[in-house]
C-alpha cells in the first residue's frame, strides 16, 4: 500500500532520496573525504586531470578537487538551511503581529513586504552586501534579509482569517487568551505552505550563496565553496577545466533534489497552492 | 412511450471509470429513448450517472479516466458511438446541444457574450462575422433579455446568474437543434430566477420544436417540465414512467422514498413527527457495490434475496420498467 | 481603462520614492566607510578623511543628504563615483544598451521555445514529451546559471572555438549568443512549468468544456479560448518571474564580461563605490517596477473584468 502510494510521487521520493545523500555528504565530510581540503595541498600534482588517485581531478593548489567538493556542501548547506530559518521566522513573526496587532503596524509590514516583492531579491542581496562588505557571515546576515516576504503574506492572511472565524469569537468571549487560540489556530494552517516555501527557499538560498561566492562577494579563498570553486575555475577555464564541472554539478543536483523535494511537499501539503510563487 | 419515432434512442450504454482506485461503473447497461417534442427527466442523486450519461451522448467524456465499454446511441438510427470525433464536433452544438449547471464559470470572461453565441453560427451556418452578430442579437431577444443589441456587446462578468444561463440557453438553441441536454440548469439560481427560467425553457421547447433531456435530483422541476421520467440509482436505471405514474404510482423503492422526502406542508405534523423525511444512509462508493441491488442498505422494503441476487429491469407494461426483486 | 493607466501611475511614483529611500538608508548607514574606501589601498590620514568627508557632504544628516539625492535624481543628477570621480549618471548610460540588449535577447529566446514547449505538454499530459519536457523544466530551474554559461563557455569557445569567450565586441550578434542563451534557459525553464501549469489550469475550466459543447473545432477552442486566458494567467506572474532574470542578468554580465549595469554593480560593491551601487539599483529597481506596470497594463487590456469594474 505504501508502495503504490511513494510511487505516485516520485518527486517526492526522488527529492528526499538525493536531499537525504547531500546532507549526509556534509556532516560527514571529514569522514568522506579522501583529502584535507586546504591543507593537502601537494604543488607536485596540481593541475591533473580526473584520474585514480584525484577522482575529480587537482585544482591550481594540488588539491584534491572531490575533497573540496564535498567539504562545500557544508557551506552550501548550511547557509540555506540557516538562511531560511532566519527568513521563516521574520516571517512568521512579522506576519503574525501585522494581523495581530493590526491597525499602523499592519500597514507598515504590508508596505514593507510590497516594497521587498518589488526587488528582485539578488539585487537586494547584493545592496546589503554592498554595505556588509564581502564574507561568508555577510552572506549568511543577507540571505536571511531577502526571502521572508511570502511567509510574511502567508501567516498574516491565516491570521486575518482565522480571527474572523466563529469559534475563535466564541472562544475569545468565554476568556481564553487571544494569544493562545492564534498559537493552536494559526501555526497549524500554516505549517503545510511554509514548509514548502522554506524547501524552495533553501534551494533558492544555495543558488545564491553559490552567485554570491561567485561574484567574489561571498567565502573568500581558501575555503572551499562550490561558487567560489567555480570563480576559479572561470579564470583557468584553459587549464584545468575539470573544475568547471563539478562543483557546478553538486549545486545542480541539491538545488534538484530541494526542488523536487518542495514540489512534492506541495503536492501533499498544499494542494490549493497558497505557496504558489 | 407516446407514439412518434425516437429521436434518441440509448440502449445497454456502459461507460466505466478506470483510476488509480479502481474500476467505477458510472453507467451500467442504461437504455431509455427520447421522443420528438418530449422532456425527458433524469432524476438521481449524486454520483447516479445521470451527468455521465449526458456526457457520453454528447461525446464530451474526459477520456483518460473515462471510457464507453460498450452500448450504442442512436440519434434518428444513427450510432454516435462510431462517429469520429470530427463528425461529432459536427453534431454537437448543431443537433444535440448541451448546458450545463454552472452560468457564472460557463462563459470565457475575455470574449464579448455576443461573440460568443457567434460562435455557434460561424461554426455551423457558415455565415459571417456580420450575419452572425445579427443572428446572436436576435437569440438574445428570445430568450427575452431586454436591450439585446447592448447586452450582446457586454461581457459575461457584467451580467448576472439568470442572464447568463439564458446567454447559455441562446447558444444552445442558436443552431436548432433537435435535442437539448441540460444539466441542472437551475441548480446554481435562486428560486425565483430558476422559475423564470424553466418558464422559458418550456417556451422554447415548443417554439424550437426541440426535445429536452433535463438532468436533475430536484423533483419539483421534475414535476414542472417532465413528460417522461427516468429514475437512477448508483448507475444504474431503477424505474421509469410518464412523469404521471411516477409522482401518482411509484413502483421502486428509492423512487418512493424520493418523493417522501419532498417536504409537504402540515405532514409532520399529522404523521406526528419533528424530523424532515430523509432516505437513511449514503450513496454507495461506486468502487465497490455490492452484488445485489444497490439500494439494499437504505431500503424501506428490503428482503433478505435482494443482498446477493443481481437484480435486471422488469417490463411492467404501458412502457413502465422497475428494477426491483419485489415485481419479479 | 484611462482611469485605470493613471491609477498604475499615480501608485508608481510612491513606490519608487519609497524604494530610493529604503536603498538610500540602506547604503549609506555607515557614511566613514566610504571615504575609508576610497583611499583604496592606501590608507588615507584622518585629515584627509576629515576632508573627504566634509567634501562629499557626508557629515550632514541622513535626511539632508537624502533630499540632496532625490532632488538630484530629478534632474538626472546621480553623484559622483568615489573613485573615478566620474558623474554616476554618465557611467551608467552607456551600460543601459547592453543590458537591455542581453535581457531582451534571453526574454525572446526564453519566450519562443518555453512557452510553446509548455502548451504542448500540458495538452499531452502524460505522454514522454510531457515527462522529458518537466525533467528539463526542473533542471533548467535547479541549474546556476554561471554554471551552464561556464560549461558552455568551455564546449564553444575553447573546445570547438566558434564563439568569443566573452566580452561585447564589437557589439555583434555572435557575441550575443552565448550569454543571451545562458540568460534564456533558466527562464525558458521557469516559463514552461508556469505555461504548463497555466494551461492544465484553462483546460479544466467550465468554458472549455462549453466550447467543446457547442461543436467548436480543437484548433480553434484551443487558439482562442485556452490560449487567451492561458496569457491573462501567465502575465499575472509575468513580473516577478521577470525580476528574477533580473537577477540572473548581473552573474551573467560578471561571467562573460559584459559591459552592462550588472557588472557594474558587481564591481562597485567591490570597491565599495556607494554612489555607483545606489546609482546602479536605483536604475535596476526602476526598470523592474515599470516593466511591472507594463505587465499590468497589459493585463488590464486583455482581461475585461479589469477595464469595466
Amino acid at each position: 500500500m505504501l508502495a503504490k502510494k511513494l510511487r505516485r510521487r516520485t518527486n517526492l521520493v526522488a527529492g528526499t532520496l538525493i536531499v537525504v545523500f547531500m546532507v549526509l555528504l556534509a556532516v560527514c565530510a571529514p569522514l568522506l573525504a579522501p583529502y584535507h581540503p586546504i591543507d593537502d595541498a601537494d604543488l607536485m600534482v596540481s593541475e591533473e586531470p580526473p584520474g585514480v588517485e584525484h577522482w575529480f581531478g587537482t585544482d591550481s593548489q594540488g588539491r584534491d578537487v572531490l575533497s573540496r567538493v564535498i567539504y562545500g556542501a557544508r557551506i552550501s548547506l548550511s547557509v540555506g538551511l540557516i538562511s531560511q530559518a532566519m527568513n521563516s521566522i521574520i516571517g512568521i513573526i512579522l506576519g503574525l503581529t501585522a494581523g495581530y496587532f493590526g491597525r499602523w503596524w499592519d500597514d507598515m509590514v504590508m508596505g514593507l513586504t510590497n516594497i521587498m516583492l518589488s526587488i528582485p531579491s539578488v539585487v537586494f542581496a547584493l545592496a546589503i552586501m554592498a554595505v556588509l562588505g564581502p564574507g561568508l557571515i555577510n552572506v549568511f546576515i543577507a540571505l536571511g534579509l531577502t526571502n521572508w516576504s511570502y511567509t510574511c503574506r502567508i501567516t498574516r492572511s491565516q491570521v486575518l482569517f482565522t480571527r474572523d472565524l466563529n469559534y475563535v469569537k466564541a472562544a475569545e468571549a468565554i476568556g481564553l487568551s487571544r494569544a493562545r487560540i492564534m498559537f493552536t489556530q494559526i501555526l497549524p494552517n500554516i505549517v503545510g505552505p511554509i514548509l514548502v516555501i522554506a524547501t524552495l527557499g533553501v534551494a533558492g538560498a544555495i543558488l545564491m550563496e553559490a552567485a554570491l561566492s561567485f561574484l567574489g562577494l561571498g567565502t573568500q579563498p581558501p575555503t572551499p565553496s562550490w561558487g567560489g570553486m567555480l570563480a576559479k575555475a572561470r579564470e583557468q577555464l584553459f587549464i584545468t577545466p575539470w573544475i568547471s564541472i563539478f562543483p557546478g554539478l553538486a549545486i545542480f543536483v541539491t538545488v534538484l533534489g530541494l526542488n523536487l523535494l518542495g514540489d512534492g511537499l506541495r503536492d501533499i501539503l498544499d494542494p490549493h497552492s497558497m505557496s504558489k510563487q | 412511450m407516446p407514439d412518434g419515432t425516437p429521436l434518441l434512442s440509448v440502449q445497454n450504454l456502459k461507460t466505466y471509470f478506470y483510476t488509480f482506485d479502481g474500476v467505477a461503473p458510472a453507467v451500467d447497461d442504461v437504455s431509455f429513448e427520447l421522443r420528438r417534442g418530449e422532456t425527458l427527466c433524469l432524476v438521481g442523486e449524486s454520483g447516479s450517472g445521470k451527468s455521465v450519461t449526458a456526457l457520453s451522448i454528447m461525446g464530451l467524456l474526459p477520456s483518460p479516466p473515462g471510457k464507453v465499454l460498450d452500448g450504442s446511441i442512436r440519434l434518428q438510427g444513427e450510432n454516435l458511438l462510431e462517429y469520429s470525433e470530427a463528425q461529432m464536433s459536427d453534431v454537437r452544438g448543431n443537433r444535440i446541444s448541451m448546458i450545463f449547471q454552472e452560468p457564472m464559470t460557463s462563459l470565457n470572461p475575455l470574449f464579448k457574450v455576443g461573440d460568443q453565441i457567434s460562435e455557434s453560427f460561424i461554426r455551423h451556418k457558415g455565415i459571417g462575422k456580420k450575419e452572425a452578430w445579427d443572428a446572436s442579437v436576435e437569440m438574445l431577444k428570445k430568450v427575452q433579455i431586454p436591450s439585446p443589441s447592448r447586452r450582446a456587446q457586454e461581457y459575461p462578468h457584467q451580467m448576472s446568474g439568470g442572464m447568463r444561463q439564458r446567454v447559455m440557453i441562446a447558444m444552445a438553441l442558436a443552431c436548432d437543434p433537435e435535442i437539448l441536454i441540460a444539466d441542472e440548469p437551475t441548480t446554481a439560481l435562486d428560486v425565483t430566477i430558476q422559475a423564470q427560467v424553466l418558464d422559458l425553457m418550456r417556451e422554447l421547447k415548443a417554439n424550437f420544436d426541440a426535445a429536452v433531456m433535463l438532468i436533475t435530483h430536484d423533483l419539483g422541476v421534475v414535476a414542472q417540465m417532465a413528460s417522461w421520467v427516468v429514475v437512477m440509482y448508483a448507475g444504474k436505471v431503477v424505474e421509469t414512467g410518464s412523469v404521471l405514474d411516477i409522482f401518482e404510482d411509484p413502483k421502486h423503492p428509492y423512487t418512493e422514498a424520493l418523493l417522501q422526502s419532498i417536504p409537504r406542508m402540515g405532514r409532520r405534523k399529522a404523521d406526528r413527527r419533528v424530523r424532515l423525511q430523509e432516505i437513511q444512509g449514503m450513496v454507495p462508493n461506486l468502487y465497490g457495490l455490492p452484488r445485489g441491488c444497490s439500494f439494499y442498505n437504505r431500503c424501506a422494503k428490503a428482503m433478505a434475496s435482494c443482498k446477493e441476487t443481481p437484480v435486471n429491469l422488469t417490463d411492467l407494461g404501458k412502457e413502465r420498467q422497475v428494477r426491483c426483486l419485489l415485481y419479479g | 481603462m484611462l482611469a485605470y493607466t493613471i491609477r498604475r501611475l499615480l501608485q508608481f511614483i510612491p513606490t519608487i520614492i519609497a524604494i530610493t529611500l529604503l536603498v538610500f538608508l540602506l547604503l549609506n548607514v555607515l557614511p566613514g566607510n566610504a571615504a575609508l574606501m576610497a583611499g583604496g589601498k592606501q590608507r588615507l590620514s584622518q585629515e584627509a578623511q576629515e576632508r573627504l568627508i566634509e567634501k562629499w557632504g557626508l557629515d550632514q544628516p541622513l535626511h539632508v543628504r537624502y533630499w540632496n539625492y532625490v532632488s538630484g535624481l530629478v534632474t538626472g543628477e546621480m553623484g559622483k563615483s568615489y573613485f573615478t570621480r566620474e558623474d554616476v549618471g554618465a557611467m551608467l548610460a552607456p551600460r543601459l544598451w547592453p543590458t537591455f540588449k542581453l535581457a531582451l535577447s534571453a526574454l525572446l529566446i526564453a519566450c519562443i521555445l518555453g512557452i510553446p514547449l509548455g502548451f504542448y505538454s500540458a495538452m499531452h499530459q502524460g505522454s514522454w514529451v510531457d515527462s522529458v519536457t518537466m525533467v528539463g523544466a526542473v533542471s533548467g530551474v535547479s541549474m546556476p546559471q554561471f554554471w551552464l554559461g561556464l560549461l558552455l563557455m568551455y564546449l564553444f569557445s575553447v573546445k570547438l572555438g566558434v564563439l568569443p569567450t566573452f566580452g561585447y565586441g564589437d557589439g555583434k550578434v555572435i557575441n550575443l549568443i552565448l550569454p543571451a542563451f545562458t540568460l534564456g534557459v533558466g527562464y525558458m525553464a521557469l516559463l514552461a512549468r508556469t505555461t504548463r501549469a497555466a494551461v492544465v489550469e484553462v483546460l479544466t475550466q467550465d468554458y472549455v468544456r462549453t466550447a467543446r459543447a457547442k461543436g467548436l473545432r480543437p484548433l480553434l477552442v484551443n487558439r482562442k479560448h485556452v490560449f487567451r486566458n492561458t496569457l491573462v494567467l501567465l502575465l499575472t506572474s509575468a513580473g516577478l518571474q521577470f525580476g528574477s532574470l533580473i537577477g540572473e542578468t548581473v552573474v551573467v554580465e560578471t561571467l562573460f564580461s559584459w559591459p552592462g549595469i550588472g557588472s557594474l554593480l558587481v564591481n562597485s560593491i567591490f570597491y565599495r563605490d556607494i554612489p555607483v551601487t545606489q546609482g546602479c539599483i536605483v536604475v535596476i529597481i526602476s526598470a523592474f517596477l515599470l516593466i511591472n506596470l507594463i505587465v499590468d497594463l497589459l493585463y488590464a487590456v486583455i482581461d475585461p473584468r479589469i477595464k469595466y469594474s
